[in-house]
């Protein structure tokens, strides 16, 4: 009984140009829209592999521990492709440092993109979901009921014995397969494009929350439909039912979406960036303030223990005196370093809070828009989400840790090879410094230009020499896990998740007490 | 047709969705006041310690050797409009970095604050209301216009009466063009004057100047929406399937080409690092070939004794590379400057966008006003440049190697001397010019949807009949 009335449903919303115009459309444009995404993928995933290349031939080039500064690379996502969200396709990239705490996932976009291009938005399957199969959904909802009474169809439709819940059910279950079906065929349309890519590769994982993105999606039209039914349902005339439904779309979608971000900035007590970059110099300036003083309480060897060929951060044939001081400059500075880098980062992160807790307020609050709320909710899924972000900065800052420890283990700070690789027992450029004078030292000297020739060959024999590259085989490989579970992401949706369906099922019990009182005339 | 005019007049100031519209409407312009008044409050305060921290800078140099080794901030001033029209401001670089001294340049950095994270939305500013809600709120009013009567049977009676079809789609075009730009006009208004209360605007010609520009720009992209609208009512003659179209037209027009851009700009242009490496090479060449052929600055006394030959030797090589390491690193921009310039001409497909280039090259935002203030950098660095230059030369204890720090005049140099940066809005001329092309656009398309309605009226079947759908 009740699947003859969804077949006669779905039949008259499938035969409606309505339904074939979205249909075209939504196809055209979510096809289009993963194209570009899967373009912009491969074109990541060449970076991606381009910025691993160049980190494995520094860690097989490097020589001292000064110039080893590793970079975590994080993959490209293949997910991102249908939802862009905060994180986009690019790869992440971490640099660890000794004096900092890296650039970090927290700053991923200012490195990439130019200034000019972060102005523009980017994108993805989810918006033209959002847009689009949403509005569909309110099309063929908003005179559901109220049009069949206006027609009078609903007047012979109640004659019949049947009962009036299978007539309301029936509208519900026959509306949302109809929406099902452009939804489907473009999922898989897209689906495939992407898969067309031989640069993607879902691994299982990616094909569950696959899965998951369908159903959520399938979900969010039907309580769009549910929720137009029972404006429908409610509402005087056709007329004011497609007012209110295309006024809760436009609020609900485009305003919130603008009006949410702009108003969340001002929600919080935003510390000036310049407040960050002052901060920063005074650090620094401290810092040179008392390296100076060190250096006044235990002077440098004079000039001629310094000549060497300096290139590249890297210093070579210096007189071992002058490597000695520097042992001890370095003893004494590394542990300021360290101290330096805790206090740039809290100066950072005390920039960086409030922002960010403008950005999260977007994500909770968008549970009051339906629209919104599909969004964030996908991007969860996708892992595409600022708390995403976080989770791989906060991976990258253990794996920080790693790496100190392991070079303290290795005494890479307070031995000279953090910044010479000179064996030991390396002729300097200059053996008898204290026998020189200031004229034999200026660089159009005789004796001068004959050691820099000197230099300059062992030079060239020192570059050739693969025994002076660092060994770094048993160096900590990042193996953190930055991605959160399945179970995780679908623990951060449960808000969401349970807006959604409480959103729906009202829906849906309202539409039928409504109708089981309805007046048909 | 000024009867129809009047009739469609109060038939729009009746009903429900035109009312609605007009909430929908007023309320977005008074958030955009809320949010501007806060937003401008922000700015003055932080530009205010940007620029301290700017003239402390200044203020540190103790001598013209000093000033040559000094990095001057300067500030690319807002242009007052941005509640109008935020044109990336939020975004673009808002400083450079000037130094006199040869063989070093320009560097552009973002110091104002901006949210990274927030990068998906754009901004509650006048235009974004315009692109989206008042083109939004066209096809509401519009979509059944013709549809509707045909549907309810009014139109025949209407076309009883002997008035010319074009004089009839004329009326109610003019009519709902009405109620919208006054709509429009009152919200903007009423934003404006939430920002007057505040003092954080003032009320003088040249902000009025920006004020018609922008309700100009904003009647005519409300004419080409409403006539597109109308024309499609005609056609579809079933109003459901009218308002579909236009939805997913609308859709396609203002969501899906302007955020289409930033994939095609960064699919067909990619930025090459290699420019970096050009600069960063070419300045360690330089300077290992002159250590090579000892020409590095050395110690004073030691220089003194051969009339500081190596030094010229090593200022007049710095100097050369100045111009090219200066065309590189504008280069550099100008690359970024045309991935954004690709992206803008994808945007251009879009309706929305003409409309929203031209109030941004009417105001002088946009990207020509970053073009501009990196045109202001060069001059005032050559200023900076030639004001030290004169003051060594009137220091007779100084070498006069220009730009080496220690080979420079040692005399104690008054901070107040030295130039500041004044930055001056984008001149009327090249406003015009950049605005040439949108507003263009925005005058044909309107055009063609002049036509395309009025085609749409003569060629259909008006009489009515039995119903599509």
């Amino acid at each position: 009984m009740i699947w003859s009335l969804v077949r006669k449903e779905l039949l008259t919303n499938l035969l409606t140009y309505r339904l074939s115009i979205a249909l075209v459309f939504t196809i055209v444009l979510s096809a289009l829209t993963t194209v570009i995404g899967s373009l912009d993928y491969s074109r990541n995933v060449a970076s991606y592999e381009d910025e691993l290349r160049n980190q494995r031939e520094l860690i097989e080039q490097v020589t001292i521990y000064e110039r080893l500064s590793p970079t975590i690379i994080l993959p490209p996502q293949p997910l991102a492709i249908f939802a862009r969200g905060v994180v986009g396709v690019a790869p992440l990239s971490y640099d660890i440092r000794i004096d900092d705490y890296g650039r970090g996932p927290e700053q991923l976009f200012s490195n990439r993109d130019s200034g000019y291009m972060k102005a523009l938005i980017q994108i993805d399957f989810i918006t033209v979901v959002t847009v689009l199969l949403s509005f569909l959904a309110i099309v063929l909802g908003f005179d559901g009921i109220c049009g069949e009474r206006e027609r009078g169809t609903l007047k012979q439709l109640l004659t019949n014995p049947i009962p009036r819940a299978y007539v309301v059910l029936a509208k519900l279950i026959g509306g949302i397969i109809s929406l099902w079906i452009p939804f489907t065929l473009a999922f898989v349309l897209c689906l495939l494009i992407a898969l067309a890519n031989v640069n993607v590769v879902f691994s299982g994982d990616d094909w569950l929350r696959l899965g998951l993105l369908y159903l959520l999606t399938c979900l969010f039209l039907a309580q769009i439909f549910s929720l137009s039914l029972a404006v429908s349902a409610f509402a005087r005339d056709t007329d004011t039912a497609l007012i209110i439904c295309l006024f809760a779309w436009l609020v609900g979608g485009v305003g919130y979406i603008s009006a949410l971000p702009s108003f969340s900035r001002y929600g919080h007590d935003e510390i000036p960036h310049q407040h960050y970059v002052d901060q920063n110099d005074e650090i620094w300036r401290e810092w040179r303030q008392q390296v100076s003083h060190w250096e006044e309480q235990n002077p440098p060897p004079a000039d001629a223990y310094w000549e060497g060929i300096n290139r590249d951060g890297r210093r070579r044939f210096n007189h071992p005196t002058a490597y000695r001081w520097l042992e001890r400059h370095q003893a004494n500075a590394m542990g300021m370093r360290a101290d330096n880098a805790d206090r740039r980062y809290q100066a950072r992160y005390g920039t960086w809070d409030p922002l960010a807790q403008e950005a999260y307020v977007v994500d909770r609050w968008s549970a009051l828009s339906p629209f919104t709320n599909y969004q964030v909710l996908a991007y969860r899924l996708a892992r595409t989400t600022l708390d995403d972000l976080f989770y791989a900065g906060r991976a990258g800052q253990d794996y920080r840790d790693t790496y100190i420890q392991y070079l303290r283990g290795k005494n890479a700070f307070g031995s000279q090879r953090w910044f010479t690789d000179d064996p030991p027992g390396q002729e300097p450029m200059i053996p008898q410094p204290e026998s020189i004078t200031t004229d034999m030292l200026r660089s159009d000297a005789p004796y001068m230009m004959e050691r820099m020739a000197w230099a300059e060959e062992q030079q060239r024999l020192a570059n050739d020499d693969a025994g002076r590259r660092l060994d770094l085989s048993d160096m900590p490989k990042f193996g953190g896990r930055w991605q959160r579970s399945l179970g995780d992401s679908v623990g951060t949706m449960t808000i969401g998740l349970a807006v959604l369906l409480l959103s729906f099922g009202a829906a849906v019990l309202l539409t039928v007490a409504r109708f089981l009182r309805y007046d048909p005339q | 047709m000024w009867t129809i005019f009047n009739l469609q007049l109060h038939d729009n100031l009746r009903s429900l969705r035109f009312q609605v519209s007009l909430v929908v409407l007023l309320l977005f312009f008074v958030g955009n006041g809320i949010i501007y008044s806060m937003k401008i409050e922000r700015l003055v305060s932080e530009d205010a310690m940007i620029e301290q921290t700017m003239e402390r800078r200044i203020e540190d140099v103790s001598s013209v050797g000093a000033a040559a080794e000094t990095w001057v901030q300067i500030l690319n001033q807002e242009t007052g409009t941005e509640f109008i029209s935020e044109a990336g401001f939020n975004w673009f670089p808002s400083v450079l970095w000037v130094n006199p001294e040869y063989g070093t340049n320009l560097g552009y950095q973002t110091l104002r604050t901006t949210n990274n994270w927030m990068r998906r939305f754009e901004v509650l500013d006048w235009t974004l209301i315009v692109r989206y809600v008042l083109s939004f709120l066209c096809i509401v009013l519009a979509y059944n216009a013709v549809s509707g009567e045909l549907e309810r049977g009014t139109l025949r009676l209407v076309m009883a009466n002997p008035v010319p079809r074009a004089a009839f789609m004329l009326g109610k075009f003019l009519a709902h063009l009405a109620t919208l730009v006054v709509s429009v006009a009152l919200g903007s208004l009423i934003s404006l004057a939430i920002l007057a209360l505040g003092g954080l605007v003032s009320l003088d010609a040249a902000l009025w100047l920006s004020y018609m520009t922008f309700l100009l720009s904003a009647t005519l992209f409300a004419a080409l929406f409403l006539l597109l609208s109308m024309g499609v009512s005609v056609l579809a003659r079933n109003s459901a399937t009218s308002l579909v179209f236009l939805v997913t037209i609308w859709t396609l027009l203002i969501v899906v080409i302007p955020q289409a851009s930033y994939l095609v700009a960064t699919q067909t242009m990619q930025l090459d690092d290699s420019r970096w490496d050009e600069m960063n090479e070419l300045q360690s060449a330089t300077w290992e070939s002159l250590q090579r052929e000892g020409s590095v600055p050395r110690a004073m006394e030691i220089a003194a004794a051969d009339g500081y030959a190596a030094e010229r030797r090593f200022a007049r090589r710095m100097r050369e590379i100045d111009g090219q390491v200066n065309r590189l690193r504008d280069q550099i921009e100008e690359d970024r400057w045309e991935q954004f310039r690709v992206a803008r001409r994808v945007n251009l497909l879009s309706p929305g966008y003409a409309f929203q280039y031209s109030v941004e090259a009417l105001l002088g935002s946009g990207l020509q006003w970053m073009e501009n203030f990196g045109r202001q950098g060069h001059r005032y660095r050559e200023h900076l440049q030639k004001f030290l230059r004169a003051r060594d030369e009137s220091d007779p204890t100084s070498p006069h190697i220009p730009f080496l720090q220690d080979f420079m005049s040692q005399e104690e140099l008054d901070p107040s001397l030295i130039p500041r940066f004044q930055s001056t809005p984008v001149p009327l001329e090249q406003r015009l010019e950049t605005g040439l092309v949108p507003i263009t656009s925005l005058l044909v398309e309107t055009i063609l949807a002049l036509f395309f309605a009025l085609w749409a009226f003569h060629r259909a079947e008006l009489s009515g009949g039995e119903q599509v759908g």
